[in-house]
Parts: structure tokens; sequence; C-alpha cells
């Protein structure tokens, strides 16, 4: 198993590595001076050299690649320019808020999408089936931003069931902290919870004409037992997959529901730093964000050899 | 897909062989039994007669401002209504629906130029196959849309660099996908017929692996399109996509954002029109991916 986990490891290597040199490289090739952005259009030649040279601008960019290496490595990712705060603790301050909002979108595709999914597959072709899919056909379709705001309006403005105001951090009040999450994650998590409901189902269709399914049967057992003991846990492995690739979509794609529903997490900072130009900023969300990214597809690839014996010892 | 009995149905009548038919004939003819497909295909070609016929049907401009009339509800004079600054939201959307379907257009190219060229050589050559999925795998690892936002970090935001992005982000997919469609095709014994005679791989490839593995290409094709869409609607959604006063379906709904109070009608029709068309292209290309190949069904 560690001997699993550590191939996997070295596998991510090289992914880390190129999200790296993009992460350094993109940033660079920017057209406009940072300096004289920062400073603004009424700043002296003198004084936007001054800041050239104070940012390291002025070394060449493989001398400015290696001296961001070794910094990085030591967890050092320089000043944003405009917060004037250290990059770090700006992603770290707003990473439980993405953290939250995608970890409650998970959910909500899950507990969605799975039992949907399995109810689907159990009643093939019956009007649940159909109704199911016809669900997730359309669920796929709208978009997760046009949906929030569909929501917001509905919800928030039309009906007042939810606010639309400030986030309220978990650990000030855990209702607020829901009731606040609830309509940004259900609008982010709904495509994946149609996805999740469309493979649960193949997949589950398909381990539900498997031989041991019918002999499961055959002996007498629950029809319950049947799909939760039987067709489900072998249908889980294709159903982890989209599970584990819909939670880095989510990471990946919360900055557009942060702008949506104003929550100030790292997608909503990755767009303030692009807007403005803030390179540090950029290259350290970049950094971070593919880091937390390659962890967690490690976790699922870990989770996946725990559930299938053929894959840890293949 | 959808249904798999609804398509099983609809995909596989048993086709009357009594004369030769080419593979496409065949194709087209059980598309166009596939009713799902068929609804998907209806509402793809309305979007784009739409897009097409926009400037020619449409008296008004998308960008003239009337102070007179901001955030009309809709009426005769504006069927749809209007936007913050008076424009008429109807030319809007649907001058924001042709751009949507160029940039859809456009990433589609870039992707099958880029990635599914890349991903059939890798799949082909094993030599290039190391260096192109190494680094493909590596941009896999991350979000499509994060991605294509990094780039725009890069580009600054424009039209033709929501493409760039966009198609950048989506290629590695299509790569991955034509690779695994090659690397099948490429142990068929006709393959190595070919290669017996001695046959020039380049032509091989071109000739003979490519025809036979073009089919999950197409379903993936359709399904970018579906991805541009939405992608450019979300970087022109955060400010970094098509630069305003040009509408796009995304900024039309960031505009919408600021007056969700008093303008609902901004936020209905565009999230409408969006989805439909993400509808549609979805239907089409489950439709697509039951007829071409029944084992790829999910």
């Amino acid at each position: 198993m560690i001997l699993h986990i550590a191939r996997r490891l070295m596998l991510f290597v090289p992914a880390w590595l190129i999200m790296g040199i993009i992460a350094f490289t993109l940033i660079r090739l920017i057209p406009g001076d940072p300096a004289a952005i920062l400073l603004g259009p009424d700043a002296s030649p003198d004084a936007v050299a001054r800041l050239r040279e104070q940012l390291g601008l002025n070394n060449s960019l493989i001398t400015q690649f290696v001296i961001w290496v070794g910094q990085v490595a030591h967890g050092e990712f320089g000043r944003s320019f405009f917060l004037g705060q250290p990059v770090l603790n700006a992603v770290l301050e707003r990473l439980p808020v993405t953290v939250s909002l995608a970890g409650f979108a998970l959910a909500c595709a899950v507990l969605l999408g799975v039992p949907a999914g399995v109810r689907a597959a159990t009643r093939a072709n019956s009007s649940t089936d159909v109704g199911v899919m016809a669900a997730s056909v359309i669920g796929m379709s709208i978009p997760d931003f046009a949906m929030g705001l569909v929501l917001i309006y509905l919800f928030g403005v039309a009906l007042h069931w939810f606010p639309i105001s400030e986030y309220v951090p978990l650990w000030r009040s855990l209702g607020g902290w829901a009731l606040h999450l609830f309509m940004p994650a259900l609008s982010l998590g709904m495509v994946q919870a149609a996805l999740i409901a469309r493979i649960t189902r193949s997949s589950m269709l398909e381990v539900l004409g498997m031989d041991y399914v019918r002999t499961a049967r055959a002996k007498g057992l629950a029809e319950s037992r049947v799909i939760h003991l039987h067709a489900f846990r072998n249908a889980l492995i294709q159903v982890l997959t989209v599970v584990g690739n819909a939670a880095v979509i989510l990471l990946g794609g919360a900055f557009v529901i942060e702008t949506v529903f104003n929550l100030p997490g790292v997608g909503n900072l990755v767009v303030m730093a692009v807007r403005r130009r803030d390179y540090p900023l950029v290259q350290g969300c970049i950094v971070l964000i593919s880091t937390i990214v390659i962890v967690v597809n490690l976790i699922v690839d870990v989770l996946y050899a725990y559930i299938d014996p053929q894959i840890r010892y293949g | 897909m959808v249904d798999a009995s609804i398509s099983a149905k609809a995909a596989s009548p048993v086709v009357k062989a009594t004369s030769y038919d080419s593979p496409a004939r065949v194709f087209w003819r059980r598309l166009t039994r596939h009713r799902l497909a068929m609804t998907g295909a209806a509402i793809v070609l309305l979007v784009m007669l739409q897009g097409l016929a926009a400037p020619v049907l449409l008296k008004a401009d998308p960008t003239a401002i009337d102070v007179e009339r901001i955030l009309a509800a809709p009426s005769a004079s504006h069927w749809l209504g209007t936007d913050d600054f008076g424009r008429d939201l109807l030319a809007r959307i649907v001058h924001g629906t042709r751009l949507s379907l160029l940039v859809g257009f456009s990433v589609l190219l870039f992707t099958l130029a880029v990635g599914a060229v890349l991903g059939m050589l890798a799949g082909y050559f094993p030599a290039a196959d190391a260096v192109i999925m190494r680094i493909m795998d590596a941009l896999m690892a991350f979000p499509a849309i994060l991605l294509a936002l990094t780039v725009m970090a890069v580009a600054g935001p424009a039209t033709i660099n929501v493409v760039a992005a966009l198609g950048i982000a989506y290629s590695p997919r299509m790569a991955r996908l034509a690779r695994a469609a090659v690397l099948s095709v490429r142990v068929e014994e006709y393959i190595e017929a070919a290669q017996a005679l001695g046959i020039r791989p380049m032509r091989i490839l071109v000739k003979h692996v490519v025809p036979n593995a073009v089919a999950p290409i197409i379903v993936q094709g359709t399904f970018t399109f579906a991805y541009a869409i939405l992608g450019e609607a979300a970087l022109s959604f955060v400010g970094l996509g098509a630069v305003p006063p040009t509408p796009s379906l995304g900024n039309i709904l960031a505009d919408a954002r600021a007056v969700i109070r008093d303008a609902p009608w901004m936020i209905a029709f565009p999230s409408l029109t969006l989805s439909l068309t993400i509808l549609g292209l979805n239907l089409l290309g489950d439709g697509i991916r039951d007829v071409l190949d029944p084992r790829m069904r999910i």
C-alpha cells in the first residue's frame, strides 16, 4: 500500500513541476511593466526603476525562476502587490471558504446523484428512471453561475428564504455558515450531481446483470441487501472516479460561483489577482491550488486502491 | 446514453442490408432516427440560425445606449426588456449567442488541430507518446477552467485570447481520447497488414488509422463545443473574457447580477439561452455517441 502511494506520488511530481513552470513563465509573459502598473500613471521613471529593483524584476528570467523555486520550497510566495500581504497568508485566509464551498457542493452532488442513480438503475425503464435521466441531462446543461443567479433571485430576493448578505465563517455560526453556503453549494454541485447520477445508474445496471447478483438473489437474499451489499459495492469504483473528478472540478470551478455569491474565497482572490496583474499573487494561487488539486487526486487514487485490491496489487 | 432503452431502440434498428451502404450513410440514417439526438440537433440548429440571421433580422444595435429606457421590462418595443444602460436585451442576447457560437467553433478547431493531432501522434508513435502525454497528463491534473483563467491572466481579456485559453484548456482531454482511439485501432490486423506491405508510417496513420479512430473524436468534439461555450460565458462573467460593451452571454449575466432586484429578465433570458444551447449540444453528443459506438455508452 505504501509502495503504491509512493509510486502515485512520483507520478504527480512532473504534473506539479509543469504547473510550476507554467505559473512562472506565463505570468512573466504578460505585457506591461508591473512596477509601472503598480505605481500608477503619475509615477516618475525613478520610482518605477526603484520598485523594479525591489521586486527583483531586473534579473534574468532564469535567475528569477531559480530564486522563485527556492522561495516556494520554503513556503515563501512573495508579497501581493495590491494586498501588501504575504501571498501565502492571503491564500490561507481564504482557503476555508473555498474548501467549505467545494466540500458542501460535493456533498450535495453525492447525496443527490448517488441515490438517484441507484434508484433509476433498480427501476430501469420505469417512469422514475426516465424522470431521473431527464433531470440529469437538464441538470448538466444549466451552467452553475446561471443556476446561482436564478437561485439568488428566487430564494434570496423574491422569497427571502436564504440570506444573500455577507458570508459567515463556520467558527462564528454553524447555522449562518450553512445557510450562506446552501445556495452556492447547490448551484455548484448540480452539474456534478447530474453526472454522478448518470454514471451511478449505468455502472449499477452493468453490475445488476452480473452472475453474482443473480446468485445472491437465487439464494433468497432480500432485494435491498442484494442492491446495497452486492451490487452497489461493486459499482462503487466507477462512481468514485467521477466523485474524485468532481472534487477537483468543484475546487477549480469555485471561482465563478464565489463571484456570483460574493464569497471571499480563493477563487475570488484569483480573479482579482488576474484582473489587477498581481504577479506574485497569481503565481502563488496557481501553485497552491495545483498542489491542493494534486493532493486530492492522490487521495482519490489511494481510496481507489483501498476499495479495489486489483489496483493495489496490479 | 440518456435513457438506454429509448436510445437503444432508436439507435439499433435492424438495418436491412439489401445493398451496400457506406458507413456514413448508415450513421446518418441511424442518427436521424434517434429522437433525442434529433431534438438536440433541432435546438442547436435553431440557435445557429438565430446567430447567423441576427444582423439581418434585428435592427436594434446591441450597444446603443438609451438613458430614457434603463431597465425597462419586456414590452412590444423591447421584447426581452432593456439592461442597465437601456440597451435592447434581445439584441444583446442574439449577438452574445453569435459570440458563443464563434468561440465554440474556434475552440473546437483548436482542440482538433492541437489536441487531436498530438494525441494521434502519441498513440501511433511510441517515441512521441512519453513526451506528449506526460505534458498532457500534467495539464489534465489541473481543472480546465482554471488553466484557461491562467492563460487569460497572461493574454488579457479579448475574444481571441479566450479562444486560445479554452483551446489550451480542452486540448489535453481531446489528446487523451484521440490517443486511446488510435491505440485501439493500431493493433487491428489491417494495420499490421499495411505495415507488412511496407507503407510509410505517416501514411498508415492518416489513411488507415485516423478514419477508424474518428468516432470518439466526433463525440468529444460535440462536448468540447458545449464546454467552450460554457467556458467563454464563465470567463466573461468574471470579467476576463469578452470586453464590454461587446455583448456575451457571460457579461450580460454579470451586468444582471448588479441589478438582480430590479431586472430579473436580465437573468432569465440569457440563462435560458445558454442552458438551451448546452442542452441541445448534450443531447446531440449523446445521440452521436449512441449511434457511432454503442460500446462507448455510459
